[in-house]
């Protein structure tokens, strides 16, 4: 016992210490961005909100179908390139990853519209970028009664990920700031129709499955998602939804929809732009010449809008 | 389950607490066989089909030890030591060489008529082999030799072999020296308890902060897709001669103080090698465990130095090349034997003399070359870095400027003061702890903090870098 409480006074302050190291908020950010392709998106949207001095109007928050879907650059201009319109769309699942960004959007810009991605099926996991980037408040006061293991996952892996973040502020020099004022990334290629073929299939069962996973899959993405909202309304700033699904999706179920009481327009896009085998690089993502499509849409939907109002 | 692993660290501080309050208080073979259970568990987390071949090698030693100390025939004695090395080198010799002299037996008969076909097992080298084989055979030729008695209870030679702090890497402990240990009550100690916990303190960081840090660097100028660059494998050698001192030595530390929380001594395996002032020294120093074994069941049997002049060159470059050959079933480990052995002979053929610090450089750089063929992903390898090193014009700096993308220049830098000023208390210290124990009791308390600090601040969480020691 004497051993045990000598071990936990030696290592008490060490862990005191890397819970209150004041490292930078832009080191996570300079980290992931290093970390591999889908990352590299990380520092941008970071210096983007926090260092650049063009505003940002409209926002995009999604999964990398927003990142691959949506041209923001063409939006602006299209639309009215009076407004600044950013895609900051990140890599993989995970609401509260998203809650992250669009609380430092809120602190930082005065946008007045937000376009939330609407996902159809949601991890039940964190985002894996979560518990690096939120900060040290949002992790541990977090919702643990919910989801224990996911909570302790997400606490663990920030304690490991404070060490790293301390060991690159100290060893690393810091990365030059990002110019770039748009977010789309797409590739020109498509996939060979052969590979969707099979996903369009497969969607029947993968419909049944959506509606078995809900029970429990669903809290996460209901609680960040209904913060996401209310941090919106806060501000007084407009929400819009757009549903970006995998090819051939089966469409959405209204009375879930209706279950998440969402306060904003659903935009859907239409069948032929979703669908279109051309218009993807696979089965989940856009291509160019898909993503050119569905931007000119929702700029079409936009402007129509603005006519009739 | 590596000891670097947050899963052996869980492990053992469940096993501690159970050690402490339950286990060291029963009877003797309770004590043991917990001690067995938790070694088995410990042994099954790399593969549990392995666990068969500890098993039959320790069940073969246990009853080749029982008859040895009941026959004097001399003729079934030796018979009986046969089966012994048949059963226990048998297993080493299939799944760790089977494949490396099949390969070496095809490339020989390419350049002759005959091209059998000859089949490749499909093998993966259990952990450890090495060790626990070199440590039962070690029982039993003991007993042959008349120097120990057999052990009567099987749960206590089943658990020597098996005892996990030192199973898969050693140090190769005698049963002379161990095995009474298990056959007696361990005795607890607070103050050996936290005697343990120090010398664990120093291997991690040597694991960790050295070790790692270093063979990332030797991972990164050594990549044999690299061009040829004298530079690149000078300081990548010299990065991995760093390395496989942390590695191994810390792993030694981490083992004994292990056992030494339980209340076992095992044996010193390293004694600042890198300090020495001749290659003789150097291998007093090194891997004792290995070294002495080697001397004491290879060399002094082949004769020693009690045959005249030749012979003992001929068994001391023997001695190495075999010891070259454990390391490894490849070349680059017989290269690396041979060239200590040649070296080794070179010493004892040059007259004696008292040799001054100023020797340590020399000899330390000696070693730091002669771990390049050890260090080799296989022989082309090999003579690529030697070509490297050998051709002037390949040392160019700018085919490093990579590395400096790869591993921030600032920790480099960080690293090396914080290893020479390590390697320089090591120096000058005495004992497993370095002198810990002696210091008063804020400036200990402030080492340990700033050790614990530095493992923190260079710890990479991202890749665990395996212990060398394991793959033999």
């Amino acid at each position: 016992m004497k051993l045990l409480i000598r071990l936990i006074l030696l290592f008490t302050p060490i862990v005191g210490m890397i819970m209150l190291y004041p490292y930078s908020p832009r080191t996570p950010y300079e980290i992931l961005d290093a970390d591999g392709p889908c990352f590299h998106r990380t520092l941008w949207v970071y210096d983007r909100i926090h260092h650049s001095k063009a505003p940002i109007d409209i926002a995009f928050i999604g999964t990398s179908h927003t990142v691959e879907g949506i041209d923001d650059a063409y939006i602006q201009q299209a639309f009215d390139s009076s407004k600044w319109i950013t895609n900051l769309g990140q890599c993989f699942l995970g609401r509260n990853q998203q809650f992250e960004i669009l609380s430092y959007l809120l602190k930082e810009k005065e946008p007045k519209k937000i376009i939330l991605e609407l996902i159809y099926l949601e991890e039940t996991k964190s985002h894996q970028n979560y518990y690096a980037l939120a900060p040290r408040d949002s992790i541990l006061m977090s919702y643990p009664y919910h989801d224990w293991e996911t909570y302790l996952n997400d606490v663990k892996g920030h304690f490991i990920f404070r060490i790293h973040a301390i060991q690159h502020e100290i060893f690393h020099s810091k990365a030059p700031l990002s110019t770039l004022h748009w977010g789309f990334s797409a590739f020109e290629d498509t996939n060979i129709l052969e590979n969707l073929e099979p996903v369009k299939n497969d969607w029947t069962d993968a419909g049944k499955e959506w509606i078995n996973l809900r029970p429990y899959s669903y809290w996460r993405k209901d609680i960040f998602l209904h913060k996401m909202i209310a941090a919106c309304q806060q501000k007084g700033v407009e929400i819009e939804f757009l549903y970006v699904p995998t090819y051939y999706a089966p469409k959405l179920d209204q009375d879930s929809l209706a279950e998440l009481n969402l306060p904003g327009r659903i935009r859907i896009p239409p069948s032929y732009i979703l669908n279109d085998p051309h218009g993807r690089l696979d089965a989940g993502h856009m291509n160019m010449t898909g993503a050119r499509k569905l931007s000119r849409w929702l700029v079409e939907e936009w402007t129509n809008e603005q006519k009739n109002h | 389950m590596a000891f670097n692993s947050l899963r052996f660290i869980l492990f053992f501080s469940a096993f501690f607490v159970l050690y402490t309050w339950v286990l060291s208080r029963l009877r003797v073979k309770w004590r043991n066989l917990g001690i067995l259970l938790a070694s088995y568990l410990f042994y099954a987390s790399w593969d549990w089909r392995f666990l068969s071949l500890i098993i039959i090698s320790s069940l073969t030693d246990y009853l080749v030890g029982q008859r040895l100390g009941k026959i004097q025939n001399p003729k079934r004695r030796k018979g009986l030591l046969l089966i012994s090395l048949c059963v226990n080198l048998g297993m080493l010799g299939v799944f760790k060489y089977f494949n490396f002299f099949r390969d070496s037996l095809v490339v020989l008969l390419a350049y002759t008529p005959f091209q059998p076909s000859i089949p490749t097992l499909d093998l993966i080298l259990p952990v450890g082999i090495s060790f626990y084989t070199f440590q039962t055979l070690s029982y039993t030729i003991d007993i042959y030799r008349k120097r120990i008695q057999p052990t009567s209870s099987v749960l206590t030679f089943f658990t020597f072999v098996a005892f996990f702090p030192q199973l898969v890497a050693g140090p190769i402990e005698r049963a002379s020296h161990l095995l009474p240990q298990f056959e007696r009550k361990s005795i607890l100690s607070y103050q050996q308890s936290v005697q343990g916990m120090r010398i664990i303190l120093l291997g991690f960081f040597k694991k960790i902060v050295i070790a790692d840090n270093f063979g990332l660097l030797a991972d990164y100028l050594l990549n044999p897709a690299l061009p040829q660059n004298g530079w690149l494998t000078l300081t990548g050698s010299f990065s991995f001669c760093l390395q496989i001192y942390g590695d191994f030595s810390g792993y030694s530390d981490i083992a004994i103080g292990l056992a030494m929380m339980m209340g076992f001594r095992l044996n010193q395996n390293f004694d600042t090698p890198y300090f020495s002032r001749s290659l003789t020294e150097f291998w007093r120093r090194w891997h004792i465990s290995l070294s002495t074994w080697f001397r004491d069941y290879l060399y002094i049997p082949l004769g020693g130095n009690r045959k005249g002049k030749f012979r003992t060159y001929y068994n001391l470059f023997l001695t190495f090349l075999l010891s070259g050959l454990w390391h490894g079933a490849d070349w680059t480990f017989v290269i690396w034997g041979a060239l200590h052995g040649i070296l080794i002979v070179v010493e004892r053929i040059l007259p004696s003399f008292k040799r001054k610090a100023i020797w340590i450089l020399p000899v330390f750089i000696t070693v730091w070359f002669l771990w390049i063929p050890f260090r080799a992903e296989g022989i082309h390898h090999y003579f690529h870095m030697l070509a490297g090193l050998f051709n002037l014009a390949s040392y160019d700096l700018t085919g490093m400027a990579f590395v400096s993308e790869l591993y921030p220049i600032r920790k480099v830098m960080a690293l090396s003061i914080i290893s020479l000023l390590y390697f320089s208390w090591e120096g000058f210290a005495k004992g497993n702890d370095l002198g810990l124990s002696k210091l008063a009791t804020i400036p200990r308390r402030m080492v340990y903090f700033l050790l614990a600090i530095i493992i923190f601040l260079f710890i990479n969480f991202e890749s665990q870098v395996p212990f060398i020691y394991f793959q033999f």
